[in-house]
């Protein structure tokens, strides 16, 4: 990774505040460090843990964007990092809305029309998908790893909280059966890596499957699948282009970033230039 | 969130500018004691689940100021950190790179804000960079650290020949036990395409039969020069010395269930004991039972918020801020 050419800061970035009804959303305005392209990206962050392991990757990006004349807002989704809120007062609804207040900030911030893209990564590049649906601004969507079966990633989720319960007590207290009830019956939490989850995020995740049904989203679509060299393009994955009328799957050699790896990923070169030649070629 | 929230920038000492959030309270503690929150690792200023989001909330609501921010290189912060493994990140922490950015954030709090005293905090490596800069500053009057580690991670250092007894029995008891448990199919899954570390497993296996064979071995008395051969990080105990030393409090917490407490307990206070003992009134421990490394579980992470809260309040009511300034300020007098 060391071949990587230096990301610099662009030459205006901006922290800040924004307000969505109630509660107030955390962000990072990045301001185009070249003649503006016209564009502007609002970057959607995966979920929970994740998104922490995912965030120099996904600042080094917006830095390589603003570096080519693009605006980013990158923003915390209500109870995720700088953003008020609980994380379990969180649910699909409320992260939905939360992508169409950051659009409305990113267009009022930059002064200008913008066209706007959607970036998400892994369960944020699910959001992405549902939020193209519901926002008619957006007019561009590049989807790095998107979750196509949520209750699939739910259940995965569960399973973390098997991995703690084991670690700890050396037994499963809790099955997964024993978890959702718990949720949906006495109102509990399920706690995922120190995150609670309630039922309503569970439920709503859990119906997500983009890989069905026609995507209203007539725009330009980018789907990136990242793994080992030479792995074919996963079925869900061909299903959800599908899906969209004029969408591009690009396959990248990188490490599961979003996670704890051995490896410091910073950047993501492979993943930064496919999207960057495909971002430029559209 | 009590007290005002607003996002700052300031610049260290190379000119990175470095993002943090600064958090004033509705109703500020007299002392004009700041908390600074360390980052820890890579987890930015939120910390893992969010934890210094909720420290902070609670740290407000005693009054207390508190700046936390991403060091260069981290989270939305400036500048770049070059290695390519977590473990040689967490290393050169583990030997103090981001002190330079600490005592950047007290110069940039006492110009802006007027803050001259602080007491710092951190998970794992926050903690580490707050004992440093303790050691360093004296404008640190208490360090409050979570899962400190005393030892130094790096890709190459081989830690399963360092682990402790207690360490070496868990790890050992859970491999047995799995190859009793059907639902450890995963796990044979691993062993059988060569994915497993075979090294280690033997050597966890091995390890009782071969500690019966060889003749027992002294204790190793405080830097002696066996500890080289350890993986013991060699400025712990002389920051540690240093603040304690100079009439400043040290509080830990610790989670029951951590490797990081064993090595503590192993690595430092069994080697350091007589010395500890005559610091014993200017520092604290507390074990958080069954928690792990990052305190997920909401039980564990109330019980370590109620743990500090209650350090700091006793710490604020016994006037112990007032003495240690005074004590500090005496110190500087006497200097040449």
């Amino acid at each position: 990774m060391d071949a990587i050419p230096e990301i610099k800061a662009s030459a205006i970035e901006t922290p800040m505040f924004f307000e969505n009804g109630s509660y107030r959303l955390f962000g990072v305005l990045h301001e185009p460090a070249a003649a503006p392209s016209g564009w502007g990206w609002v970057f959607c962050h995966p979920f929970a843990e994740e998104k922490l392991w995912a965030q120099r990757v996904y600042v080094s990006f917006a830095r390589m964007l603003a570096a080519r004349g693009a605006w980013v807002l990158r923003f915390d989704a209500m109870g995720n990092g700088d953003s008020q809120g609980q994380f379990s007062d969180s649910s699909v609804d409320t992260m939905l809305s939360d992508i169409g207040c950051a659009i409305k900030m990113l267009e009022r911030s930059s002064g200008i029309s913008l066209s706007v893209g959607l970036l998400g990564l892994r369960f944020g590049a699910t959001l992405a998908v549902l939020a193209a649906e519901r926002y008619p601004t957006v007019g561009k969507l590049i989807l790095w790893e998107p979750i196509i079966d949520g209750g699939k990633y739910m259940q995965e989720l569960l399973r973390v909280n098997l991995t703690t319960q084991t670690a700890i007590y050396k037994e499963i207290r809790h099955n997964r059966e024993a978890l959702v009830r718990m949720m949906r019956e006495e109102g509990h939490t399920v706690n995922v890596d120190g995150y609670e989850m309630t039922y309503p995020c569970y439920e709503q995740a859990s119906a997500v499957k983009l890989n069905e049904g026609v995507k209203r989203f007539s725009g330009p679509c980018l789907i990136v699948q990242m793994g080992r060299s030479g792995q074919p393009i996963r079925s869900e994955v061909k299903a959800l282009q599908e899906t969209y009328r004029s969408a591009d799957i690009r396959e990248v050699v990188e490490e599961p970033f979003w996670k704890e790896i051995k490896q410091w990923y910073r950047t993501a070169p492979n993943l930064f230039e496919a999207t960057s030649a495909w971002v430029e070629g559209r | 969130m009590i007290g005002d929230v607003t996002p700052v920038t300031f610049c260290n000492k190379a000119g990175a500018r470095l993002f943090g959030m600064f958090h004033q309270p509705a109703d500020p503690c007299k002392s004009g004691v700041a908390i600074l929150l360390l980052s820890p690792g890579v987890k930015m200023r939120v910390a893992p689940h969010r934890l210094y989001v909720k420290m902070t909330e609670r740290f407000v609501s005693l009054g207390y100021p508190v700046l936390r921010f991403d060091f260069h290189g981290l989270g939305d912060s400036e500048g770049e950190v070059h290695e390519e493994y977590l473990a040689d990140l967490y290393g050169a922490i583990q030997v103090g790179r981001y002190i330079d950015d600490t005592i950047a954030a007290m110069d940039w709090m006492q110009q802006a804000y007027g803050t001259s005293q602080f007491i710092v905090s951190g998970l794992c490596g926050g903690a580490i960079t707050g004992l440093f800069a303790g050691a360093r500053d004296p404008r640190i009057i208490c360090l409050l650290g979570l899962a400190i580690p005393v030892i130094i991670d790096g890709s190459r250092i081989d830690f399963t020949k360092y682990m402790t007894d207690i360490q070496s029995k868990g790890m050992r008891d859970d491999y047995l036990r799995k190859l009793w448990t059907l639902g450890a199919w995963r796990s044979w899954a691993r062993f059988l395409t060569f994915q497993s570390d075979y090294k280690l497993i033997a050597r966890l296996l091995l390890k009782p039969v071969l500690a019966r064979l060889k003749p027992v071995k002294q204790a190793s008395p405080a830097s002696s020069p066996s500890e080289e051969a350890d993986n013991t990080n060699p400025y712990f105990a002389p920051a540690f010395r240093q603040m304690v030393s100079t009439s400043r409090y040290v509080y830990l917490v610790f989670a029951g269930m951590d490797r990081l407490y064993y090595e503590f307990e192993k690595k430092f206070v069994e080697r350091n004991r007589a010395e500890l003992e005559s610091y014993a009134s200017w520092y604290e421990i507390h074990v958080t039972k069954d928690a792990n490394h990052i305190f997920s579980f909401r039980e564990w992470e109330e019980d370590m918020l109620d743990q500090c809260s209650r350090w700091l309040r006793r710490l604020s009511s016994s006037g112990a801020e007032a003495s240690v300034r005074s004590e500090l300020e005496a110190r500087r007098c006497d200097q040449p």
